[in-house]
C-alpha cells in the first residue's frame, strides 16, 4: 500500500487560493476606500448644507454669512485679480519666514548639541521664550522692524525656529547610541560623524517638524498683518471683518487652509523621495 | 619594562574597570577585577560568563570606547588610548545605518577609510557575493530579514580588513537555525584572512564550535576564571562539532565552570 501524494489530494491547487485571497483582499481594501471616500463627501455636504440652512435659523446671516455666499464671493476675488495680490504677499512673507526659521533652527540645534552642557544651559531660557504667547510680540515687531514686509517674516521665521529647534535637538539626542560608537570605532569623527551619522539620524524628526511648520509660519504672517498692513490675506480678513463682510472674512479664511494643505502636501512628497528608508514617512 | 613579543595582538594586563551608575545615592560598581589575557594573532578567542560580568566591557575597552580605570589595554603593544579605529567590532544589534542601502552599508567603513571609489565597488561586490547577499544591494535594512541584516553587519566590518575583530554576542537575537548557518559561514569568512577575533557569548556549544581558545569569566566583578584550549582540528564542521568527544568534555567542563558562577550570582 503507498501513501498517497499529499499535493495530490483534491482541491484547488495553491495558486488557486492565492489568486482568490489576493483578489479577496483587494475586493475588502476598495470596499473600504470607497466606504471612507463616500463618508468625507456625505459629511462634508452635511457640514456644509447645515451651515447654509441651518445657522441661519439661529444666528443672523449677515454674521456666519453662507457657502454659496463665500463661494461667490471667492470666485469674485479671484476674477477681478484682487485675490493673488493677497495671496502673493502672505505667501512670501511666510516662505521667507519659513526658510530662515528653518535656516536659524537647524544652526543653533547644531550649535546646541555639540557644545558640551549648552543645551542644559540655554534649557530655561528657550523654555520661557517658548511660553510667550507670540501673538503679544507681533505689535512690538510692527513697533519695531515698521510697517513693510519685514516684521511678518520675523514673525514666521521665530514661529518657524523654535518648533525646528527642538525637534532638531530632539533628533540627535534620539539616535541610538550603538550606531554612533560603532560609526566611531569604523573611523568616523568630526564632519563626516556629523555628515553620516547625525544628520541623517536626526532627519526623520526634523523633516516632520519642517512639514508641520509651515502652518505656523501663515499664522505669523496672517498675525502680522492683522496689526498693520496694506496687502496680504490677513489685512484682507481684518479689512472685510471690520466692514462686516462676513463671506469675505471666510473667502480669506479658506484661501489660507488651502494654501497651507498645498504647501504640505508639496513638503510631503519631497520628505518622501529624500527619505526613502522611513517606510510610509516620519510622523510628527 | 621590556617591550611585548611581537605575536601578540592584544593584551590586557591587570585591568580594573569601575563604574558610577548615574542616581544620586549610587555606589561605584566594580565591572573588572585585575583581569589579564592575551591573544595571539589569527587567534579566535570566546570570552563566556554570566550575564553582567563584564565581558562586553573587555570589548569596549579594546574598541577604546571607555578607558580602564586601572591596569593596561595594549593592541599590538601599543597602549589603546581613544577610539581604536583599528579593530572592528561587531554589537548585538546589528547597527546598520537605516538611511544606507546594504550596499553602501557595506561600503561605509571602507569610504572612512578613503578608500578609491572602484576598489570600494569591487571588495564590497565580493563581500556581498561570499555571504549571498548578491541581489540585496539596494535593500534597506528595514527590509532585510534578521539573518540577511547580521550578515551584512559582518561583512561590513570584515572588509575594511581589520587584524582584530571585536563580537559582542552578535548571533544573539537569531532563531537557532539561523545561528548554526551564520557560525559555518563566519568560520569560513574568518578563515580567508584569519584576524584575531574576541568572541562574547553566553552559549557554550558556539563557544566550543568556534574558538580556538575559551576564556570563562566569574559573577561581578568579572575575573578571569580559567582558559581552556579547545583542541578541535580546523576547518570545523559546527554542524555536527557536538558528535566528538572532545565537545563532550570541554562542554561538560565549561558547564561546571559557568554554573558555580551563575550560583554565586
Amino acid at each position: 500500500m503507498t501513501i498517497p501524494d499529499a499535493r495530490e489530494a483534491a482541491g484547488p491547487g495553491a495558486a488557486e487560493v492565492l489568486a482568490g485571497a489576493a483578489s479577496g483582499a483587494g475586493a475588502a481594501a476598495a470596499r473600504e476606500r470607497l466606504l471612507v471616500r463616500s463618508g468625507i463627501a456625505l459629511l462634508g455636504a452635511a457640514l456644509l448644507l447645515l451651515w447654509e440652512f441651518g445657522a441661519p435659523l439661529v444666528v443672523e446671516r449677515r454674521y456666519v454669512s453662507a457657502p454659496s455666499e463665500v463661494a461667490a464671493r471667492l470666485a469674485g476675488l479671484v476674477l477681478d485679480g484682487e485675490l493673488w495680490g493677497h495671496v502673493g504677499v502672505t505667501l512670501g512673507e511666510a516662505g521667507a519666514g519659513y526658510l530662515i526659521g528653518i535656516a536659524v533652527g537647524l544652526a543653533a540645534a547644531l550649535i546646541l548639541v555639540s557644545v558640551p552642557a549648552l543645551d542644559e544651559i540655554a534649557g530655561p531660557f528657550l523654555a520661557a521664550f517658548y511660553s510667550i504667547p507670540k501673538i503679544a510680540l507681533a505689535p512690538m515687531f510692527i513697533m519695531w522692524f515698521g510697517l513693510g514686509l519685514l516684521p511678518k517674516v520675523l514673525l514666521a521665521a521665530l514661529m518657524v525656529f523654535l518648533i525646528v529647534l527642538a525637534n532638531t535637538v530632539a533628533g540627535v539626542r534620539g539616535i541610538e547610541p550603538g550606531l554612533v560608537e560603532v560609526a566611531r570605532v569604523m573611523g568616523a569623527r568630526g564632519g563626516r560623524l556629523v555628515r553620516t551619522i547625525i544628520l541623517p539620524g536626526a532627519a526623520p524628526a526634523v523633516v516632520a517638524s519642517i512639514r508641520l511648520t509651515f502652518s505656523r509660519a501663515m499664522v505669523g504672517a496672517v498675525l502680522g498683518e492683522f496689526i498693520a498692513a496694506t496687502q496680504g490675506l490677513g489685512f484682507l480678513i481684518v479689512r472685510s471683518s471690520r466692514q462686516f463682510e462676513t463671506a469675505t472674512v471666510f473667502a480669506g479664511i479658506v484661501v489660507v487652509a488651502v494654501l497651507v494643505m498645498l504647501v504640505n502636501a508639496m513638503v510631503r512628497a519631497v520628505e518622501a523621495r529624500a527619505l526613502p528608508w522611513c517606510a510610509g514617512g516620519a510622523r510628527g | 619594562m621590556a617591550d611585548p613579543p611581537l605575536e601578540e595582538a592584544i593584551r590586557l594586563e591587570a585591568v580594573y574597570k569601575a563604574f558610577v551608575p548615574r542616581g544620586r545615592s549610587a555606589r561605584p560598581l566594580l565591572a573588572l577585577e585585575g583581569v589579564s589575557f592575551a591573544a595571539r594573532p589569527g587567534e579566535f578567542i570566546s570570552l563566556v560568563g554570566p550575564s553582567g560580568c563584564g565581558k562586553s566591557t573587555v570589548l569596549n575597552l579594546l574598541a577604546g570606547l571607555t578607558r580602564p580605570s586601572a591596569g593596561r589595554v595594549t593592541h599590538h603593544g601599543r597602549p589603546v588610548s581613544g577610539v581604536n579605529t583599528e579593530v572592528g567590532y561587531i554589537t548585538q544589534d546589528d547597527n546598520l545605518l537605516p538611511w544606507r542601502s546594504m550596499a553602501r552599508n557595506v561600503e561605509y567603513g571602507l569610504e572612512l577609510r578613503r578608500v578609491p571609489k572602484a576598489e570600494r565597488r569591487r571588495r564590497v561586490r565580493e563581500f556581498i557575493d561570499l555571504v549571498g547577499l548578491t541581489g540585496f544591494e539596494d535593500h534597506y535594512p528595514h527590509e532585510l530579514s534578521g539573518g540577511m541584516r547580521k550578515r551584512a553587519g559582518i561583512v561590513r566590518t570584515l572588509a575594511y580588513d581589520s587584524d582584530v575583530v571585536l563580537m559582542d554576542e552578535p548571533f544573539g537575537p537569531l532563531d537557532a537555525q539561523t545561528r548554526v548557518i551564520l557560525q559555518d559561514e563566519l568560520l569560513k569568512l574568518w578563515d580567508l584572512r584569519r584576524p584575531t577575533v574576541l568572541f562574547v557569548t553566553h552559549d557554550l556549544v558556539e563557544a566550543i564550535a568556534l574558538s580556538d581558545r575559551i576564556i570563562t569569566f566569574t559573577c561581578r566583578p568579572g575575573r578571569v576564571k580559567r582558559e581552556y584550549e579547545v583542541r578541535l582540528p580546523r576547518p570545523r564542521d559546527v554542524f555536527h562539532v557536538h558528535d566528538l568527544p572532545r565537545f563532550r568534555e570541554l562542554y561538560d567542563a565549561l558547564w561546571d565552570d559557568i554554573r558555580m558562577e551563575i550560583a554565586a550570582t
